[in-house]
């Protein structure tokens, strides 16, 4: 549902006009269409240890309560 | 009668403040304790209300409080004074291995401060060292052993005097000098019976993120490493799914919380019920979100789609080895390529998957490490795997430790299969050597066929390696065909470097969880592993011109804003020539001599990195709110845009340069082309623009 309504407001926000035919926007928007490829941890920090960065491996976030307590 | 029950600890490894304050370690160590508060509510079922300590909570508190540490009064001593507020009769404390030597000199000094008071202990490690236990430290009065919900009533009830403690099935108590244990106590078998846990006994419920709730109890399965089918029966159990879904709602109608941590260890084992379970929860007309353990051989890819649309978001899979000797060597048996599929399928319908393997077996070889680990990278081919390796740790009471019990060796390379425990006291160093017997788990099995300092330091290698540079890891996996091989070579280069080895366990911990790590994988990737030739090296050499160019952007704080400036759909306020672009804050703009989206699809498929052509991309890296960041390949107009967009040029000389290279615009005018596509851009996130004087515009 936020997705869909996120792409409403998007379909409603218009560049204004340039007087650029609609093929010719349309011919651009296909030229710019840029691909989303993977996510990365770009300061070399990685989610196992950003924060803890001097001590032992801690338990991975979020999946750590998953691990066996006994 | 007074009674307190006190939960195992597992943050109090942290002795530092500022790490055990960490948002990381809080979210595992703020949540109920379970295990105390369904029983808290069979006592409050006969009338006795119990008083809830979470030591976790306390251990926050003593770190930060005024008049603990900086007088020097030890974490025991802190708590001890604080148990004795008001007077009790009775304090239970709930263990587990890691900390054990923890909560026996905490109880140890609550007798010492309550000698009137009994100290009975419950969970799984008293219940497995119960007659040692009691053998070697007179301070404790009686051990619950197993499931102890209606055990501790009868004990609580038999107390004053303790006279018919010989008819209480499922203890372990001192008589006179002798230790008594008593036959053990018929497992529960309608859990449906069981109360709501008394959560309206834990005050700090209202700040926790998630609420774990029992699921069911007993695993079928005989793991050699694994104390569960010990502590619980090998009878499988499970709550009814309107028990579940009931006590979820309530829950979520009580507190406001609706992320749950269903426990069981083999949840999945009864697949109807399962069905039943994620069906009740469809139609139960609530959202959820929880996470579970499964086996790979127990859940299938229809029952995975399934759990998903009912709110599954993460399973924690036990793979243990990626050898199949060594799964039937440790009677795991599962078939691995069968777990692979399952860890696909999950990824497929958006659920993380803990994938957790294990190192240091008795009968290891080098062959079945390096199975071990080509499958733990293999999975982390798929985004939401979050890989474990931890090394083998003999717990009490399971086949492992019955084999190699004569052989056990204590030294500083400590375990992390279950919580950690890694960091102990002096006083428990001292109980640990004293008692193997007590504390097995702090000591290793031997395994004649691997170093295990050099295990250490692969599980070091691999899992910060993956978290740092996860594609670069599997690319040198791939590349290679044996990680193993990378690590030893890696080894090699840096002894060369940095002298022979680390002068104990916690500097090799320090030093590969720190960012010198990451710098010196950049390097030795560079410098040594490119120099030997080898067909997939284009790729690996393009994804270290990527990483080292997310290491030099981290130097220059590039990074350093909390997410990339949020596509704005307003617009150009001024929409001319005179507008100067530039990369928005926190992108990243980087030119790679390969097709960096090949050779992704190469790595998650396994295809032939060879395959992957040298063609020149740009790709922008863009923070996210998280720790992470995007990475975008770039069409070729846009690379050409992005390039021109260097915070000097204005819109009309990015026009004009653009002109002049012809790209992208035939037929349209250029002017208004470019215009039209820095702002497409801009939406995107990837620029920002400035009025020509450098000043930041506001969009209106």
């Amino acid at each position: 549902m936020a997705n869909r309504k996120r792409k409403r407001q998007w379909a409603l926000v218009v560049i204004p006009d340039l007087g650029l035919l609609p093929e010719q926007m349309e011919k651009l928007k296909a030229g710019l269409k840029n691909e989303f490829v993977n996510i990365l941890t770009p300061t070399g920090v990685s989610r196992i240890d950003v924060d803890m960065p001097t001590v032992e491996l801690p338990p991975l976030p979020g999946l750590a309560k998953l691990r066996r307590k006994r | 009668m007074r009674v307190c029950l006190i939960s195992a600890p597992t943050v109090t490894d942290f002795e530092d403040p500022a790490v055990a304050e960490d948002e990381a370690i809080r979210r595992v160590s703020e949540h109920a304790p379970i295990g105390i508060l369904s029983l808290a509510a069979m006592l409050e079922l006969r009338g006795i209300v119990s008083h809830i300590v979470d030591l976790n909570r306390l251990y926050y508190e003593y770190l930060r409080s005024e008049e603990g540490r900086p007088r020097g009064i030890d974490f025991c001593s802190f708590v001890a004074q604080k148990l004795g507020k008001p007077p009790f009769d009775v304090f239970g404390f709930s263990t587990i291995c890691s900390s054990y030597p923890l909560t026996l000199r905490i109880a140890e000094q609550t007798k010492r401060l309550h000698p009137g008071a009994a100290i009975v202990l419950g969970g799984p490690q008293a219940s497995a060292v119960d007659v040692p236990t009691l053998k070697a430290f007179p301070f404790i009065d009686a051990i619950v052993r197993g499931e102890a919900e209606e055990t501790l009533p009868r004990l609580l009830g038999a107390l004053p005097g303790g006279g018919a403690w010989a008819e209480i099935p499922g203890i372990t108590f001192r008589q006179r000098h002798e230790v008594v244990r008593n036959r053990n106590a018929p497992v529960l078998s309608d859990l449906d019976s069981l109360p709501m846990p008394a959560f309206h006994l834990y005050p700090h419920l209202k700040d926790c993120r998630y609420v774990s709730l029992e699921l069911g109890r007993g695993c079928p399965f005989a793991c050699e490493f694994c104390s569960t089918s010990n502590f619980f029966g090998r009878r499988f159990r499970l709550k009814s799914p309107r028990r579940i879904t009931a006590q979820m709602c309530e829950v979520k109608r009580v507190y406001g919380i609706s992320t749950f941590a269903l426990i069981h260890d083999m949840f999945t084992a009864d697949r109807e019920r399962v069905v039943a379970f994620c069906t009740a929860l469809l139609e139960c007309g609530q959202k959820f979100r929880w996470n579970c353990s499964a086996r790979t051989d127990c859940i299938d890819d229809e029952l995975i789609a399934l759990m998903a649309r009912a709110g599954c978001r993460a399973i924690f899979f036990g793979i243990e080895s990626g050898s199949e000797r060594t799964q039937r060597e440790i009677n795991k048996n599962l078939d691995l390529a069968e777990a692979a599929l399952r860890i696909r399928c999950a990824d497929k319908h958006r659920i993380r998957t803990g994938v957790s393997l294990i190192t240091g077996f008795p009968k290891e070889t080098r062959e079945d490490l390096k199975k071990t680990v080509s499958f733990l990278v293999d999975s982390v081919r798929f985004d939401r795997v979050e890989p474990q390796l931890h090394l083998v740790a003999p717990l009490a009471d399971t086949p492992l430790y019955a084999r190699c019990r004569e052989q056990l060796q204590l030294d500083d390379i400590c375990s992390d299969i279950s919580y950690q425990g890694w960091r102990q006291d002096p006083a428990d160093r001292s109980m640990i050597q004293r008692y193997p017997e007590i504390f097995p788990n702090f000591y290793s099995v031997p395994c004649p066929g691997l170093d295990r300092r050099c295990l250490k330091e692969l599980t070091k290698f691999v899992l910060h390696g993956i978290g740092r540079c996860r594609w670069l890891l599997v690319a040198l996996h791939q590349d290679s065909g044996d990680l193993l091989a990378v690590f030893d070579a890696w080894r090699t280069w840096r002894a060369e470097r940095a002298g022979n080895g680390f002068a104990s366990a916690a500097e090799l911990s320090r030093y590969y969880a720190g960012a010198a790590f990451r710098q010196d994988l950049l390097e030795f990737v560079k410098s040594r592993y490119l120099q030997a030739a080898g067909p997939g090296n284009l790729s690996v050499a393009t994804l270290i011109e990527l990483e080292s160019a997310c290491s030099q952007a981290a130097e220059e704080s590039i990074f350093a804003c909390r997410e990339s400036a949020a596509p704005s759909a307003d617009c150009l306020p001024v929409l001319d020539r005179d507008v100067v672009f530039r990369l928005a804050e926190g992108v990243l703009a980087v030119k790679l001599g390969a097709d960096y989206k090949k050779i992704i699809q190469c790595l998650r498929r396994k295809g032939r990195l060879d395959g992957v052509p040298a063609r020149p991309v740009v790709v922008v890296v863009r923070k996210t709110a998280g720790k992470e960041a995007k990475v975008v390949q770039l069409s070729p107009l846009s690379a050409r845009l992005v390039c021109l967009c260097d915070g000097r040029r204005t819109a009309g000389q990015i026009a004009e340069d653009l002109g002049t290279l012809g790209e992208g615009l035939e037929g349209i005018p250029t002017d208004k082309g470019c215009l039209f596509a820095l702002e497409t851009l801009r939406r995107q996130g990837l620029l920002s623009f400035a009025a020509r004087d450098g000043k930041p515009m506001h969009a209106h």
